[in-house]
């Protein structure tokens, strides 16, 4: 059997999915921006800048919409009537889900908004 | 998810109706019992001491007295710039003092007393005896105390760095040989050290030593914002002592990572700074807002309204800060496509920062305010923290940041924010804890003369600074000239610096003044509903007199006779029959117990290893490297003497009732052990700072079409390729030794460990034969200093696995691990998980690299 721990442990890292995405995404875009305007200029012209830059934001906004599916899914049809403070496993569940929700949430404003900073400067100067 | 699988135990914990209380004889035997066990010692033998308490309280006071020393260093700077052409201070006394105050500032007081506060309250907040790891503490807090006095020391020597709080390259490289650069690399390593050791039992102690029933949508916020500190903690520093290690390389070897003469590129310097930089000033800000999270309810004696949308502020805010490093490097001719992300970014942290802030107001406008002098100082705190915010988001602005650059509007800027987001809130956590240091409450009437001179001093000291800066008066400069419009504002900062100062002097005074002419406190004073005001006017040293059951988020006012309940014992482990101490461990999200854990006592073992480890840090300062070297050894066998002797115990009975009818394993090993979890928190730094090295490497490649030479002269294929294979194999006959453990085959056990060691140590040759074989000179080109860079890195972290190897025969050997009890060889194959896989990236980099190119 396995322990309590262990059982416990499982969506611990659930709810942080969305903002590790947006640091990837984040990460991915600057080393794109690195490499466009330094060594590789040439293989990557403002064009295809824009466009690698597109299929990587739909790529970490799938995952993050996804993330809010899903915790909307855990969360059911109680939000927003009661808060979660309760000592029950139920409502730390409601919680864990919540707080999924709401960072996929902040994840997508904020890619949304870099992306829309990036779509509006992609020059290198 | 399924509800937590429950034990074989008798009861459901929480479940089972609280006993009777017990006789009132039983009551005082028990008290007795833990009063002896958790015993401060006296006389000289006090400074062995290991309580959360008292090392929080030395650490607290310790961080104070920085923080006097940073504002006598800022006030003798007023003084100097107080009207143009002054000579208070000469040119090169004054860069000393403006690097010092900086880095004092910001490395020995607003990082270490989020630490320090936390080490002093958290258990208290959790309703727990201790932090996991007591010893840790009080290294840390040794090692902060060498550390800390070696480097504001040096200002008395005229030695001291002067190469502003982020020592840029080339100028601290090439233009200042003197030791100063050195004593701030080397010192503030081992700072950080201590600060990554603090973050690990802080995290290890929130996630997995809260009290039965605490599960994580009822912990308080305090520990959210620790919790994500902590974690800033362990990924921003890393970057860092990478970076210093580089810069200290160049100094004193000449390898030219930051100098374009050897391929390098001083900008590095700054991603690594700022990589950490930024996200510290979140690490110094969350800390004391969740210091604000605790005031206000207890203020608007209210829970917290959006207790959700808080964790998700303090959570969000800490990824997001990760994304802002580059505003600070705005002019340095970034790319436009970075400067719009980085700047977007910037923009994008005042979300989560918003959030909260609308939380504690609606929590406020909620509740009836008690207007108390933490009260007083929490709402000038956000007022002033908005102005700085608001700066913030106009300096996030690259067009605008060009101008503003190293002006004094970015001096403003960062006062602002960290005055308010972190100082004010400090000074109200002072005011609202002092309580629980020693009884007696501080003085109503001084608090609010101390607050009106802060507050006023604070905005006539950096107000002015904002108009200064736009008419563009440089930061760091010793002094200027009269007639550009400079000398009213500079004049009025002066004066409003020594208002401020005369604010904290009251406040010195308030704390200082003699305990018998303040007024001692009642239990619980504020009427707070949170744990840490169970304790009892004076606090014992046993932290908690039982470990509570907790059902709800403010338990003093939810539980109904929770007060009673806890005074009588009738919680877990209201007693300590063997003369133990002990805890409970309990699971990461329902808070289960797990564990009935028993940690070591006072001892002076921590301070000895911080003074050999510290001499590792301080001898090559001055080029004594044997001397760094005798010192390493020391500082290995002490910890060796340290973890024998002091961990890994095993108990004479295997269980033990810990109360309300649940009993406990006394011993646990792997996964649910906290030993296991630091272990893997401790490495996540470790390993964030190797990616910090690869990060280096890449950088240097995507920069210059000439990193790699051609034809390569680089490490080759073949001698890597050995070396990755023999420390795998080393990596997986570690995991083999373990099963064979736990089959309790002792001699396969530890003949396979001893092998294992055979085989890293010729891994490490061969990972060293492939750079000299082609005679690669460090100090050549940058690119010869990366891979160098990188085997050495790798050949450490296994040499220090072999040692592990051996310290696991031997307590096999001593019958000090058995086949159940062998939470030491889990850990260690734990530590060369993450070793394996470090050997592997290095090799798929120094000789995978220059094959793909």
């Amino acid at each position: 059997m396995p322990s309590a721990v262990t059982v416990s442990r499982e969506r611990l890292w659930l709810p942080v999915v969305a903002p590790v995405v947006w640091s990837t995404h984040f990460m991915l875009c600057y080393t794109v921006a690195a490499l466009a305007c330094g060594r590789f200029a040439e293989v990557l012209p403002a064009a295809r800048v824009r466009g690698l830059l597109v299929v990587l934001t739909a790529a970490a906004v799938t995952v993050m919409v996804w993330c809010l599916h899903d915790g909307w899914n855990r969360l059911g049809s109680r939000w927003p009537r009661r808060a979660h403070d309760d000592d029950t496993p139920h409502d730390r569940q409601h919680f864990m889900a919540f707080t999924t929700v709401l960072l996929a949430s902040l994840s997508l404003l904020a890619t949304a908004f870099e992306a829309a900073a990036l779509w509006a400067v992609d020059r290198c100067t | 998810m399924t509800p937590p699988a429950s034990e074989p135990r008798a009861t459901v914990p929480g479940e089972a109706p609280l006993a009777a209380a017990p006789p009132l004889e039983l009551q005082r035997a028990q008290a007795a019992r833990l009063l002896a066990a958790w015993k401060i010692p006296t006389g000289w033998r006090y400074w062995s001491a290991v309580n959360n308490t008292v090392v929080g309280l030395w650490y607290v006071v310790l961080t104070l007295v920085f923080f006097l020393f940073g504002g006598v260093l800022a006030l003798v700077m007023r003084l100097q710039l107080a009207a143009p052409g002054n000579t208070v201070v000469s040119a090169d006394h004054y860069n000393q003092i403006f690097t010092l105050h900086g880095s004092v500032m910001m490395f020995l007081f607003a990082i270490p007393i989020f630490e320090a506060v936390s080490i002093m309250f958290l258990p208290q907040m959790l309703g727990t005896r201790e932090l996991p790891f007591p010893r840790l503490s009080a290294f840390g807090f040794w090692a902060f105390a060498i550390g800390g006095t070696f480097l504001c020391g040096s200002l008395f020597f005229d030695a001291a760095p002067r190469g502003g709080w982020f020592m840029y390259p080339p100028l601290t490289s090439r233009f200042q040989p003197d030791i100063g650069a050195d004593i701030w690399l080397l010192g503030f390593s081992f700072i950080e050290v201590a600060a990554i050791a603090a973050a690990v039992e802080l995290i290890v102690g929130v996630l997995r030593c809260r009290p039965p029933g605490m599960r994580l949508n009822l912990m308080p916020l305090y520990a959210w914002y620790v919790l994500v500190a902590a974690f800033m903690v362990l990924f921003a520093f890393p970057p860092l002592i990478v970076g210093t290690a580089m810069l200290e390389l160049e100094r004193a070897f000449g390898w030219p990572f930051f100098d374009p003469r050897g391929g390098g590129d001083p900008l590095l310097w700054q991603h690594l700074f700022w990589i950490f930089g930024h996200p510290e000033v979140y690490i110094i800000f969350l800390p004391s807002v969740a210091l604000i999270a605790m005031i206000v309810p207890t203020a608007a004696r209210r829970p917290l309204i959006g207790y959700s949308w808080v964790v998700l502020a303090a959570i969000g805010t800490g990824f997001l800060s990760f994304g802002l490093w580059v505003h600070h490097m705005f002019t340095t001719g970034l790319p436009g496509i970075t400067l719009a992300l980085f700047s977007a970014a910037s923009s994008a942290v005042a979300i989560p920062t918003a959030v909260q802030f609308v939380c504690f107001f609606a929590t406020l406008l909620a509740g009836a305010i008690a207007r108390t002098v933490p009260m007083l100082y929490v709402v000038g705190g956000f007022a002033t923290f908005v102005i700085g915010g608001l700066t913030g988001v106009m300096v996030a602005m690259a067009p605008f940041n060009f101008q503003a650059h190293d002006t004094y509007f970015v001096v403003a800027h960062l006062h602002t924010v960290l005055i308010g987001g972190a100082v004010f809130p400090l000074l109200a956590g002072l005011y609202y804890y002092f309580p629980l240091v020693n009884g007696r409450l501080l003085s109503d009437r001084l608090g609010r003369v101390s607050f009106w001179l802060v507050f006023v001093g604070f905005n006539a000291t950096f107000m002015p600074m904002h108009v200064a800066g736009l008419l563009g008066m440089p930061r760091r400069v010793f002094t200027y000239p009269a007639g550009l419009g400079l000398e009213w504002w500079n004049l009025v900062s002066t004066v409003g610096a020594f208002i401020l100062a005369a604010g904290f002097a009251v406040v010195l005074w308030d704390v200082l003044r003699p305990s018998r002419s303040k007024s001692p406190s009642p239990r619980n004073p504020w009427n707070a509903g949170t744990l840490e005001w169970l304790q009892e006017m004076p606090g014992q040293p046993w932290g908690v007199r039982t470990i509570p059951e907790i059902d709800a988020r403010y338990p003093l006012w939810q539980q109904p006779n929770f007060v009673r309940d806890y005074d009588e014992g009738r919680f877990y482990l209201p007693d300590a029959e063997e003369g133990r101490r002990e805890m409970l461990v309990t699971s990461t999200l329902d808070a289960v117990p797990v564990q009935c854990m028993r940690i070591p006592g006072p001892s002076f073992i921590t301070l000895v290893a911080a003074v050999f480890v510290g001499g590792i840090f301080i001898f090559p300062t001055f080029k004594l490297y044997t001397a760094m070297a005798v010192s390493a050894v020391f500082a290995t066998g002490t910890i060796v003497v340290w973890l024998w002797t002091g961990t890994g115990e095993i108990p004479a009975v295997p269980t033990k009732h810990v109360g309300l009818g649940v009993t406990l394993p006394l011993y646990v090993s792997g996964r649910d052990a906290v030993g296991w979890w630091a272990m893997c928190i401790t490495m996540l730094a470790v390993f964030a700072a190797f990616l910090s090295l690869v990060f280096g490497y890449f950088f240097y490649w995507s920069l210059r079409a000439d990193f790699l030479p051609q034809p390569s002269p680089g490490p080759g294929v073949a001698w890597p390729v050995a070396g990755a294979g023999l420390i795998t194999l080393a990596w997986a006959l570690t995991a083999l030794a373990r099963r064979w453990n736990r089959q309790n085959v002792a001699s396969a056990c530890c003949t396979g460990l001893l092998v294992a060691s055979l085989l890293a140590g010729a891994g490490v040759a061969a990972l060293i034969e492939g750079p000299s074989r082609t005679a690669l000179d460090p100090a050549a080109s940058v690119y010869a200093a990366t891979v160098w860079l990188l085997v050495a890195w790798t050949g450490i972290q296994v040499v220090l696995g072999i040692v592990m190897q051996w310290y696991c025969v031997a307590r096999r050997v001593a019958g000090r691990m058995t086949a159940q009890h062998d939470m030491d060889l889990a850990n260690v194959v734990l530590y060369w998980h993450f070793t394996g896989v470090t050997a592997l990236l290095t090799v798929a980099v120094v000789a995978g690299a220059p094959l793909v190119a």
